[in-house]
């Protein structure tokens, strides 16, 4: 290895790298309660997994953009009231939704997948190849 | 992290099921679902948002009056790290008295996209009727 890459060096970097990363998710946990829909966001190393309850939405009503770490989500929810009824309870919400955030990392926009099942939306966002985390192996010489 | 949000539509907590009424039969948190109930003239249906559970996960019990609706989800996977939390993922449970209006019988279930519809006929002596005048 060459300029001074050496492991001490690599342990300082992943040190600043977790200190920037939990600035951002103490940030990202600070936000938004009482937007629809709400949104929880995942990570397993390789993807974020966004998951959002939206119950008895159609497929065609959702619309996502991935650019960049951003990802953005509109849509509407419209629950058609039946025919001459009177309502005893109305706690279901209805109406036209718009969520935007950044993602800890830059996404890879084409690995971007989105499955509705259940009235759950799973968004999966590969993470683009320069920001994954490289494990750096040192050989013993 | 939330560069653009839209009002339009707020979001109450989910509210949890109380543990001295309920009576979960898994571990885990429990939660009541948000229902619309409306009535018509045969009918009185009732929605409910039961976002993330599969079909056969839906249980619907009758039992003296009163219909308890059951509904368990299956957690996220444990290699999933939970970075940005806005709501709980759980179980459903809700409790609604019949009444002696509905017919118990006929109550008709429905689960499509994560919202389960609930059909309860009215018992005939409670069902509008028009009375021609001679």
């Amino acid at each position: 290895m060459t300029g001074g890459f050496w492991a001490g060096d690599v342990f300082q970097r992943l040190g600043q790298m977790r200190q920037e990363m939990d600035k951002l998710f103490s940030q990202s946990l600070q936000t938004t309660y009482g937007v629809f829909p709400p949104i929880n966001i995942y990570d397993d190393g390789e993807k974020f997994t966004v998951r959002a309850e939206l119950p008895g939405v159609r497929p065609e009503d959702i619309d996502i953009q991935a650019t960049g770490k951003t990802l953005r989500l509109t849509g509407k929810r419209n629950i058609m009231p039946d025919e001459a009824v009177a309502y005893h309870r109305r706690e279901r919400m209805s109406g036209d939704f718009q969520r935007a955030f950044e993602l800890p990392d830059l996404i890879n926009a084409e690995k971007v997948s989105a499955n509705l099942k259940d009235g759950v939306l799973l968004i999966n966002l590969a993470r683009a190849e320069q920001s994954k985390l490289r494990k750096i192996s040192v050989r013993a010489s | 992290m939330t560069t653009q949000e839209k009002r339009n539509l707020e979001v109450r907590g989910k509210q949890m099921v109380d543990r001295a009424t309920g009576e979960p039969t898994r571990e885990g948190p429990w939660y009541i679902p948000e229902v619309d109930i409306n009535e018509g003239d045969m009918t009185i249906s009732v929605y409910s948002d039961l976002p993330g559970v599969r079909p056969e996960a839906v249980d619907v019990d009758i039992r003296e009056g009163v219909l308890t609706l059951t509904a368990e989800v299956e957690p996220m996977p444990a290699t999933m790290r939970l970075i940005h939390q806005e709501y709980a993922v759980g179980s459903y449970q809700r409790r609604f008295n019949l009444g002696e209006r509905v017919d118990q019988s006929k109550i008709e279930a429905k689960f499509d996209n994560g919202v389960l519809k609930l059909t309860l006929p009215k018992v005939e002596a409670h069902k509008p009727r028009k009375i021609k005048i001679s």
